[in-house]
């Protein structure tokens, strides 16, 4: 009776769990088949080479992740776009003995830096992208511009460094950080699939079929360009024409001019700046005045939204988008691997502090060089307004405590305690924190409504907390003006279970 | 797969032998195919991928496979769980999973025998894509060995023998581990299902 029972529960949750197969799909042989041959190149690869990856390797899944992204569209297209420059170079016979097409192959080999527009007929503003390669040709760094023809919306702006990809929308205040540690070498291994002898191998095809004409031109003047044409076909059986324009002394392509591409509409891409020393500004994001400039626009609204006590990351991700930054102690951490406690750096020195997922405080620090207004504390307090104007708007303290270091300071609490292990919940006052010569930190709890002059033995520095309309917020002065101003949580942090 | 042969691909794949990787790939391919898009709902661009990018992160450890830690299977459902759950993390199929749970909700009978398998699963709730949903999210909290079980017997309907070879242990630790497996997926359902009630009532 208990075996029959066994058997009729056995036989009702197999019938519950099969509902994972409705909607399920059986197996792709074709793909399993195409996914063996690259697995075992991969995998002998790994066995034989270390840990580098396969260059013969490029799943169509890479293609499939960098063709979602508009960014990754852009590199890849300008990555591309070389390749068939060489590839068209090399499958030119018809090239006068003067112009050797392995000196252009060459001069491409020993890339390292490279800026390209593309100029797309009836816009006013070029797509642009610039990237640099290592020794090892393997992306380095890349930027990338899209005008509002290329995406819809607003323009956006990429950078990629160090395994992460930002994205700042100019006018629409987006700002998205992500790491992307694989995607630039996904970049560059995926346009291998473009190489040019496959490529030519293709070209070549198609001009003995009679599908793809090409022609070439090689002025007398050294001065004047090659010009390279070729005509081929289009996907919609249309005919499209490409010229390119090889510089004669450095035999690297200056100019492309599709007049029908798969769009429909005449490009022209130049290229410029081959190898010329890298600025450094060109990949980095969050450091120019127009980026802090949209991310401060509508900070305070946006910081409306959120409730100091009950936010968590997300809900500040959300509202805020990715932070430059996750770091704590001058370290820098990965989104997937955080410290209990850390702090988001935001463009403009705003930043948001972190402990347990909740948030303890956020606030803006004094950026010299980077100074954009925007967050506002009291309805008219700012980094740089005078310390007369911020008693003005608050009251005046009653108490002004001078130096550091004595119990007359009303120092609540000093020791070398992990900023994850205070115990926020005993707080009376803010918190003081800085490092001993000995790279021991030091905490230092005051209290509301004094004035702290000459802490850290910094004669110019102040510190001020108080309650202003519910909210705990403090400033600290340096010279008699706000040079950083925080909101800090009124309840205690939840213990997490 | 025996365990003689087991070993035999173990040493293989250390010594970086294609030979061992085809037989890794030829025994495993479908298995993890199939089992990804069980979990995943079957979008056949997403499953490939999934797919994909677990057999090329395979190859690339392969050479670190130690026979000692798991068995072969184990290992690649080590991995091929880690896209599952990056694919919920990314997609974050709430809107689906909120519609299956309303939908479980304003369902009459006795739902938690249903669960309990105490009686009998109307065919049409069955059929339902609301409940793939919900039994795919369910399956995607359990740890990796209860899905391999649960999937493998009440899905692919293989005998505790052939069980107990892919998870190198005894049949009367398949039998044991599948009563806990049973147990954490009730358990994960009903949490599941018996929040979207209380937010049902909430939200009336």
């Amino acid at each position: 009776m208990k075996a029959q029972n066994d058997k009729q529960k056995d036989k009702r949750m197999s019938l519950l769990l099969s509902a994972v197969d409705h909607g399920a799909n059986e197996p792709d042989r074709q793909l399993l088949d195409k996914l063996k041959e690259r697995s075992t190149a991969e995998f002998l690869a790994f066995s034989t080479d270390g840990n580098k990856q396969s260059e013969k390797t490029i799943p169509i899944s890479k293609w499939r992740i960098i063709m979602k992204s508009r960014i990754t569209k852009l590199a890849a297209a300008a990555v591309i776009i070389i390749m068939v420059i060489l590839s068209v170079t090399v499958l030119d016979k018809s090239i006068p003995s003067a112009y050797a097409i392995e000196q252009t192959i060459r001069a491409y080999e020993s890339l390292r830096y490279v800026h390209i527009k593309d100029f797309k007929q009836g816009e006013s503003e070029p797509l642009e992208f610039w990237m640099e390669l290592d020794k090892q040709e393997q992306m380095k760094r890349f930027r990338a511009y899209l005008p509002a023809w290329t995406i819809g919306g607003g323009p956006l702006v990429g950078v990629w460094s160090e395994g992460k990809l930002q994205i700042l929308g100019k006018n629409d205040n987006v700002f998205v950080t992500k790491r992307a540690e694989a995607l630039a070498s996904e970049i560059l291994n995926g346009v291998k699939n473009f190489d040019p002898r496959y490529v030519v191998r293709g070209l070549r095809q198609l001009e003995a079929e009679g599908k793809a004409q090409i022609t070439t031109s090689e002025p007398s003047s050294k001065s004047d360009p090659i010009v390279i044409t070729a005509k081929y076909p289009l996907q919609n059986d249309n005919t499209g024409q490409m010229v390119l324009f090889v510089d004669q002394n450095t035999k690297l392509v200056t100019r492309i001019i599709f007049n029908k591409s798969e769009d429909g509409y005449q490009h022209s891409l130049e290229f410029s700046d081959y190898n010329a020393t890298v600025d450094e500004k060109v990949f980095t994001l969050g450091v120019t005045l127009d980026d802090t400039k949209i991310f401060m626009k509508n900070i305070n609204a946006k910081l409306a939204t959120l409730d100091i006590n009950k936010s968590k990351v997300a809900d500040v991700v959300n509202v805020l988008g990715e932070p430059l930054f996750y770091r704590f102690r001058g370290k820098t951490f990965q989104k997937d691997d955080l410290p209990e406690a850390y702090t988001m750096s935001y463009p403009g020195g705003f930043i948001i502090n972190i402990c347990k997922n909740q948030v303890v405080q956020w606030g803006c620090q004094q950026t010299p060089g980077n100074e954009i207004l925007g967050y506002v504390i009291a309805d008219s307090i700012q980094i740089g307004t005078p310390l007369d104007d911020v008693f003005k708007k608050l009251g005046p303290p009653v108490e002004i405590v001078e130096g550091f270091g004595t119990k007359d300071n009303k120092i609540m609490y000093e020791d070398n305690t992990d900023y994850a292990d205070m115990n926020i919940n005993e707080r009376k006052g803010f918190c003081f924190s800085r490092y001993e010569d000995n790279g021991k930190e030091i905490k230092i709890y005051l209290d509301d409504n004094i004035l702290y002059k000459g802490i850290g033995k910094v004669e110019r520095l102040c510190f001020y907390g108080t309650v202003c309309n519910g909210k705990r917020i403090r400033f600290s002065f340096m010279d008699d003006k706000v040079i950083a101003m925080y909101e800090y949580r009124t309840e205690p942090i939840e213990e997490i279970e | 797969m025996d365990k003689n042969t087991e070993l035999k691909i173990a040493q293989g794949l250390q010594q970086g032998n294609r030979q061992a990787w085809l037989q890794l790939y030829e025994a495993y391919a479908e298995p993890v195919w199939r089992n990804i898009s069980r979990l995943t709902g079957g979008n056949s661009a997403v499953v490939s991928d999934m797919v994909q990018e677990t057999f090329l992160a395979a190859a690339r450890s392969a050479q670190n496979f130690r026979p000692d830690r798991g068995t072969l299977w184990v290992w690649l459902w080590t991995i091929a769980r880690r896209q599952v759950a990056l694919y919920y993390r990314k997609q974050k199929p709430e809107i689906v999973l909120s519609r299956a749970r309303q939908w479980w909700t304003s369902l009459d009978g006795e739902k938690f025998d249903w669960i309990d398998a105490k009686a009998d699963m109307p065919p049409d709730i069955l059929e339902s894509q609301e409940l793939a949903a919900l039994v795919r999210c369910t399956l995607s909290e359990l740890p990796g060995d209860y899905q391999t079980l649960l999937l493998a017997k009440y899905v692919d309907n293989q005998p505790a023998g052939q069980i107990a070879g892919q998870m190198n242990c005894s049949e009367v630790a398949v039998r044991s581990k599948l009563a806990r497996a049973r147990k954490a997926f009730r358990k994960a359902f009903k949490r599941i299902t018996i929040s979207a009630s209380k937010a049902s009532e909430v939200s009336i």
